[in-house]
């Protein structure tokens, strides 16, 4: 195996594209961030029979730059630290979230060429690298001082890491199907099996019905968990703890708390759209004039849409509902599908 | 309080014995929490989520309306009334005039005790939606919230026409009201009527048997009628407990003993008999009673001129006490008041029923977690402005 | 319907219950002494043909000489009202609480208190309920100061409140 010498000259032009393609990437999902928050307060406008933003931006067009302008007053703010809050942790505390939630884009296939690094490990990477972010949250509520951050911090440990369980579990049926962990063999196993190459449906939703289905079903709701969305969003449920885990924060801190937790939602939709749908294929060989990019974010969309939709339309259910739904309903749940699928495939070899 | 004790046996020969104890962790909630639903604060002893002990203050809302309605004449007083309870203060205003109206032996005609009944049933509707929106948006469903609120804009808008105020409006005054109605109100108000009926099923189908929601709500804070009677609560908390008891059917006034309708009664249909769910659907459930008292008292009512039985002063007041007692939307209403033959209330005690609803909060939230105590408070339905006056 | 004086004076001979009617025909109260008053009490909760389930509401008026305190006792099964009155004669008198029969009274006894200073005996939480717990006086008594100072904060006094200042 040879060990990849950042410095020999032959391995520049990798490290000049990874860091564009790595620097493009990131500033779509900052964008794709703002774009979101605006998505939503519009969503959960019209779902609320009103109007949402309207006046900021040019032309006054549906105030699309409503989320610019808040960004830019968070900046703006006074950065308020409690005065006995431990402060190294504090201010670590929103860096390790947005870090932990960003480092999985190295992994995620914008095309069949257009990957940071086509890591052999991938979906695991993707999956632990998501998991870290409970330290920063943890970091953040115990740092503020603040019982309620404290009981927003905790609920929100127990919930991440039980959630871990059936998301790794649910995609491991992919993964088990096309052989690898790597996103790039993901797909590519994704565009041949039934008749009709590079139709959908040779998507691993479509593949093995039901249970391919009930495994993207199990990861949509874990990932729900997992981005701290309602009907799962107790750690910062606005109504019972006041803010959650980041009570406390102020100005630029917040805002990386709420980017991260936007830029989250695209990568955990992100992944279920290159595990289940086929990440950048075209629905049917005749539409591949569309480049791979869009047809990933297209996708995408769709599932963030679903996943705001649901937020204003669920209530919230209680920590110990979010257990038990863990640990007795989805996880028994996914460890059947697992081994379901596992028969099939030992049945019936594709 | 030690809440957990450990004996841990240390040492090579596992010979000393180290207890350790836990300790309950004390936190308050409020007087700033958005789900306090005003300025309360409650103590909380907890054992990580589990709430041992849960100890209302009050107060942080106390703005001395007894001593001031002290200094002031009768019909001054009215509009000091509406501030008491905010969000149903056309019940405020009635619950204030029926006990000054029956020290001063005054009967108003029929018009006024139509529109009087018509208002306060309004105000009953708009008082249940700010309380089922707002417990949706304590359990974490944002939107029913916009929904009722939708709704309620309708009733504000009819009082706006009739009062001059959306929220706070001095309407009844001793002896008849302010103002008549004016042109057309009548067919407007039968209008919301029909528009407004089918809104509960919507509340229905978004909200009451929505799962998540049910599953927070049932058994949750369950209140026997037994506690619920000798903690004084009255209204729909009562009525979700099992008792049947509805000042407007057992002791009416002001014309209710005309009217039909149901007195709703919880069931325990989701749950036990007396959870918070079962609070909160007989609120909605009251809703639907409301329109119906609405549409009888409307019916057939007299052309009168209603300024007829107002008092010219309050010089002649007679000597004594008077108690009364009317159906709010949160309970019942008692204005004690003692007069000394002057123009001033000599004693003006307000029983509000949000004060003693609260006070049954300590036993219902024994042993219940943190996040179901919100649902809880949620469910009493307290507006500060009428627990501390 | 039982005259409650009558039924008081049998079961109580010492206790001189007196009838107090005002203005209104319905509306007359029951005066009973401070110091039985809760056996009195009692005896209307829990016996047979009393039954007074209920506490709606304790009032307390400051009638200059004494402050009486109201109870009013409703039963549910026959939707009978029965008014008591107790009157504290002096600063230190107390009257016995009933917190134990009516779980109600609890706050309403912590209000009394609270506005006109009256204690009452065994009661299980006996502290200030509206006021802030260091507040000085009982504001509800027609005797009462308003303090010039709160915790080193100045009160503004009435006329103060209702001076006009010049704009400018």
């Amino acid at each position: 195996m040879e060990i990849f010498n950042p410095l020999a000259p032959y391995n520049l032009p990798i490290i000049i594209w990874q860091t564009v393609w790595m620097g493009m990437v990131l500033g779509f999902v900052i964008v794709f961030a703002l774009v979101a928050v605006w998505l939503e307060r519009k969503i959960s406008a019209y779902a609320q029979d009103r109007y949402g933003p309207m006046e900021t931006g040019g032309w006054g067009f549906h105030g699309w730059a409503q989320t610019l302008a808040d960004a830019l007053k968070l900046l703006l703010k006074e950065d308020i630290i409690p005065a006995l809050a431990d402060k190294r942790l504090f201010k670590l505390a929103p860096y390790i979230v947005f870090a932990g939630s960003l480092g999985v884009l190295a992994v995620i296939p914008f095309g069949a060429n257009l990957i940071g690094t086509d890591l052999n490990i991938g979906v695991y990477y993707a999956v632990a690298l998501s998991s870290t972010v409970v330290i920063g949250i943890l970091m953040a509520g115990w740092a503020s001082n603040n019982k309620w951050a404290l009981y927003g911090a905790m609920r929100s440990a127990a919930q991440i890491v039980s959630y871990e369980i059936p998301i790794s579990l649910s995609l491991m049926l992919p993964v088990m199907m096309a052989g690898s962990l790597s996103f790039i063999d993901i797909i590519e196993a994704q565009r041949v099996g039934f008749p009709g190459e590079g139709y959908f449906w040779n998507w691993y939703l479509f593949r093995v019905p039901p249970f391919t289905f009930i495994a993207f079903i199990i990861y949509f709701w874990a990932s729900l968990a997992e981005t701290n969305r309602t009907p799962f969003d107790i750690p910062e449920s606005e109504s019972e703890l006041v803010a959650g885990y980041h009570t406390e924060y102020t100005g630029i801190r917040f805002a990386m708390f709420f980017l991260a937790e936007y830029a989250n939602m695209f990568i955990v939709a992100a992944i279920a759209t290159t595990v289940f749908l086929g990440g950048p294929l075209a629905p049917a060989p005749w539409l591949n004039f569309i480049p791979g990019p869009i047809w990933m974010v297209l996708k995408a969309m769709v599932i963030v849409f679903v996943q705001i939709q649901l937020r204003w339309t669920l209530p919230r259910v209680r920590v110990d509902q979010l257990m038990h739904i863990c640990w007795k309903v989805f996880l028994p749940l996914a460890l059947l599908n697992f081994i379901a699928i596992a028969t099939v495939a030992m049945l019936w070899p594709k | 309080m030690p809440v957990h004790e450990l004996n841990i046996p240390l040492g090579p020969s596992h010979d000393k014995i180290v207890k350790l104890t836990g300790e309950s962790m004390t936190l308050n909630m409020g007087p700033q929490h958005p789900s306090t639903h005003g300025v309360l604060r409650v103590e909380l002893h907890t054992d990580g989520e589990v709430v041992h002990d849960a100890i209302p203050h009050l107060g942080y809302l106390h703005r001395c309306f007894e001593k001031i309605c002290e200094g002031l004449p009768y019909n001054q007083v009215l509009p000091y009334t509406d501030r008491l309870d905010y969000c149903a203060a056309m019940n405020m205003n009635f619950g204030y005039v029926l006990p000054v109206e029956k020290l001063m032996g005054i009967q108003v005609g029929d018009r006024v005790q139509r529109i009087r009944v018509v208002m306060a049933e309004l105000n009953r509707i708009a008082s249940h939606l700010i309380a089922i929106g707002t417990y949706g948006l304590d359990a974490g469903a944002f939107t029913p919230f916009l929904y009722c609120f939708r709704d309620r804009e309708h009733i504000l808008d009819l009082f706006e026409q009739v009062s001059g105020g959306r929220l706070l409006y001095s309407y009844m005054c001793i002896g008849g009201l302010m103002a008549d109605l004016p042109e057309g109100w009548i067919a407007r108000c039968l209008e919301f009527c029909d528009y407004f009926e089918p809104k509960i099923d919507e509340y229905n189908n978004l909200l009451s048997y929505n799962k998540i929601f049910t599953e927070r709500t049932a058994n949750v804070g369950v209140l026997p009628p037994e506690v619920a009677i000798a903690c004084g609560c009255t209204g729909p908390m009562l009525r979700a407990s099992g008792v049947k008891w509805d000042l407007r059917k057992d002791e009416p006034y002001s014309g209710y003993e005309k009217y039909d309708f149901n007195v709703i009664v919880g069931e325990g249909a989701k749950g036990t008999v007396g959870d918070s769910w079962d609070r909160f659907f007989v609120r909605v459930l009251e809703m639907t009673e409301s329109v119906k008292i609405i549409r009888q008292a409307l019916a057939g009512i007299p052309e009168e001129d209603i300024s007829a039985t107002i008092p010219k002063n309050f010089m002649k007041m007679p000597v004594g006490d008077v108690y009364f007692r009317s159906e709010t939307p949160r309970g019942e209403i008692g204005f004690y008041i003692v007069s000394d033959g002057t123009k001033n209330p000599y004693r003006l005690k307000v029983r509000s029923p949000a004060f003693c609803n609260l006070s049954a909060v300590p036993y219902m939230a024994r042993d219940q977690l943190i996040a179901d105590l919100v649902i809880i408070l949620g469910s009493v339905d307290i507006v500060l402005g009428e627990v501390d006056r | 319907m039982i005259d409650w004086r009558d039924w008081v004076e049998e079961k109580f001979p010492d206790s001189k219950p007196e009838w107090i009617q005002e203005a209104l025909e319905d509306e007359k109260s029951l005066l009973l002494p401070t110091e039985q008053f809760d056996t009195i009490v009692r005896a209307l909760r829990l016996d047979d043909q009393a039954r007074f389930d209920s506490l709606h509401c304790i009032a307390g008026v400051d009638r200059k000489q004494y402050i009486e305190v109201v109870y009013i006792l409703f039963a549910f099964s026959r939707n009978e009202r029965l008014k008591l009155k107790v009157r504290a004669n002096n600063e230190l008198q107390e009257i016995p609480s009933i917190t134990e029969l009516y779980p109600s009274a609890d706050w309403h006894e912590r209000e009394i208190y609270d506005m006109f200073g009256v204690y009452f005996r065994n009661h299980p939480d006996m502290r200030r309920i509206l006021m802030p717990d260091d507040w000085e006086g009982h504001p509800l008594r027609k005797d009462y100061v308003q303090p010039e100072f709160y915790n080193g904060w100045r009160i503004a006094a009435e006329e103060e409140h209702r001076t006009a200042r010049p704009v400018n």
